[in-house]
């Protein structure tokens, strides 16, 4: 890769350690993945923030690199969900791991990261413009600004976005470059598709289909923000979509011969209402009298899908054994809280939880088992991570079973 | 032999090799270093002060950290050898200060086997020395 003066002063160690650090970890990734050189970015999104992931490792190095001038953000830098509610919310998560977190979190602040805490950074007013480049962690903020707003970033592990947010560069390969944009497999969507969990079922499928290759998907039609987001979310689930061409909608795609850069697809494949079924089959496991707790917000909620949970939940109350969670940002449950909005789902019963998510949320120490969502995300990790039983089902089935009826 | 150098340094240890993917997120104890993949075929053995070498690292990027919490707990290799490795073991190497290299002009796994000793140069050169 070719360096400039001062990028090549910064790995020979003249601004200190920690610097050096985050440039041999952006050299090695441009050298692994065959890089020319360092690009700007302006922005940063990391992914990895919870205790639960980086462990007592990452928090001792954390420390270490917040301590005074060992290192400063130079990108805007927001921050994933991480292991701790805010002051009021009461989800009984052990002691030790909010101490630990709460060190977590001060160490990124002092180093100038945005305390967003939230998979949607993008919605409550971090988002880049078409053809920024980008380095983002999250896999879902990841498809997001890639698809829907023709932003350029790779799939960064929490890590590197770190390192490239110290740099404010990252290398220049992979869907920074025009060629690695291009679609590979067309998907004709022939299923019928009404609920966000069927978008997120329709997601999961597409993911397990094409593992990380992009897909243009056509016959997606009449969708709004919710829908596109439940299903993006889910499809960089199962493998490692990181752009997801949604014809008409995605700006690099106003037709297919947009987005296949004018050549021809490797593969044409269908789903069908078939294929849905096969996603919900795969997490039908828990039994739906058993669930003791129903989850929505994976991806957290913006306002007004948690104005859409909240009329659901009209006239209604969350039965004795069941906790509801509705997970959301922090910048959301205080305008939800202003609105009116917070207090209504609480009289109901349901908890807004913000900053947290079944990723990040040490589940079986809350005491569940048997966890219903609307999110095939949210279905895949509770039991991949902790063992839980999962039960996707559309939002007013999950309502249904938190309320009994 | 001579390889790319991805994390930069030296090393000299007993080899362990693998020809199987890694993961580090659930993988590994980052107490002991014992590798704990179910079915894997170092599944029980100890990495700690290894010269570990194996095609390339799979899971969860979060494997970086764990790689670096070996190295804290003082049980982690002390140098890797990959096929062709990505970004878990290349970041996870670099912020705990283990050499690495890959793409080695000759199949690390086909030339070295458990127990030879391995020396690695800041250059990207490996020495083997077979087992007696």
């Amino acid at each position: 890769m070719m360096l400039t003066k001062e990028e090549e002063k910064i790995l020979d160690g003249e601004y200190g350690f920690y610097m050096q650090k985050a440039m041999q970890i952006l050299v090695a990734l441009g050298d692994i993945y065959g890089a020319e050189r360092l690009i700007p970015i302006r922005r940063a999104h990391i992914a990895g923030a919870s205790y639960i992931t980086c462990g007592d490792a990452g928090l001792s190095f954390l420390e270490e690199l917040s301590k005074e001038g060992n290192a400063h953000f130079n990108a805007e830098t927001t921050l994933n969900p991480v292991s701790m509610v805010e002051e009021g919310e009461e989800l009984n998560i052990p002691i030790n791991i909010v101490q630990k977190q709460q060190q977590i979190c001060d160490a990124y602040l002092r180093i100038g990261a945005i305390p967003t805490y939230t998979c949607i950074p993008h919605f409550i007013g971090f988002a880049p413009i078409y053809g920024e480049h980008v380095a983002m962690s999250e896999s879902s903020v990841v498809i997001w600004v890639n698809s829907m707003i023709g932003a350029r970033t790779n799939r960064e592990g929490g890590i590197s976005a770190l390192a490239a947010a110290i740099i404010g560069k990252t290398p220049e390969y992979g869907f920074h470059l025009n060629d690695r944009r291009k679609a590979s497999v067309l998907i004709i969507n022939n299923a019928k598709l009404e609920d966000v969990s069927d978008y997120s079922a329709f997601g999961y499928h597409v993911g397990m289909t094409v593992i990380d290759k992009t897909p243009a998907i056509m016959r997606i039609k009449d969708v709004g923000i919710s829908e596109l987001k439940s299903m993006l979310t889910a499809m960089a689930v199962p493998g490692a979509v990181s752009l997801a061409h949604i014809i008409g909608l995605t700006p690099e795609a106003r037709s297919v011969e947009d987005a296949f850069q004018g050549e021809k697809p490797e593969d044409k494949i269908s789903v069908e209402d078939s294929d849905i079924d096969k996603v919900y089959e795969k997490f039908n496991v828990a039994n739906p009298s058993e669930v003791d707790c129903v989850y929505l917000g994976c991806p957290h909620l913006t306002l007004a899908e948690l104005r859409k949970v909240c009329s659901l939940l009209k006239g209604k109350k969350v039965k004795k054994g069941v906790k509801m969670l509705i997970a959301v940002p922090k910048a959301v449950k205080h305008l939800a809280y202003e609105t009116g909005l917070y207090q209504e789902l609480t009289r109901s019963g349901a908890q807004v939880i913000s900053s947290v998510c079944e990723v990040t949320l040490p589940l079986k120490d809350l005491g569940i088992e048997n966890l219903a969502t609307n999110s095939a995300k949210c279905a895949h990790y509770s039991q991949s991570l902790f063992g839980v039983k999962p039960l996707l089902k559309s939002t007013e089935e999950c309502i249904k079973i938190a309320t009994g009826g | 032999m001579v390889g790319r150098v991805i994390s930069r340094g030296e090393a000299y240890g007993e080899a362990l090799v693998s020809k199987q993917p890694l993961s580090f997120f659930g993988g590994v104890d980052e107490k002991t270093g014992i590798v704990t993949m179910k079915g894997h075929e170092l599944e029980g053995k100890c990495i700690k002060d290894k010269i570990l070498v194996f095609p390339k690292g799979v899971g969860s990027t979060a494997g970086s950290w764990k790689i670096y919490s070996l190295s804290k707990n003082k049980v982690a290799p002390k140098a890797i050898i990959n096929q062709e490795t990505e970004p878990i073991i290349a970041v996870g190497a670099i912020l705990a200060g283990i050499p690495l290299i890959d793409k080695l002009n000759i199949d690390p796994l086909k030339v070295i086997s458990d127990g030879d000793l391995v020396r690695i140069t800041p250059q990207g050169k490996v020495i083997v020395q077979k087992k007696e």
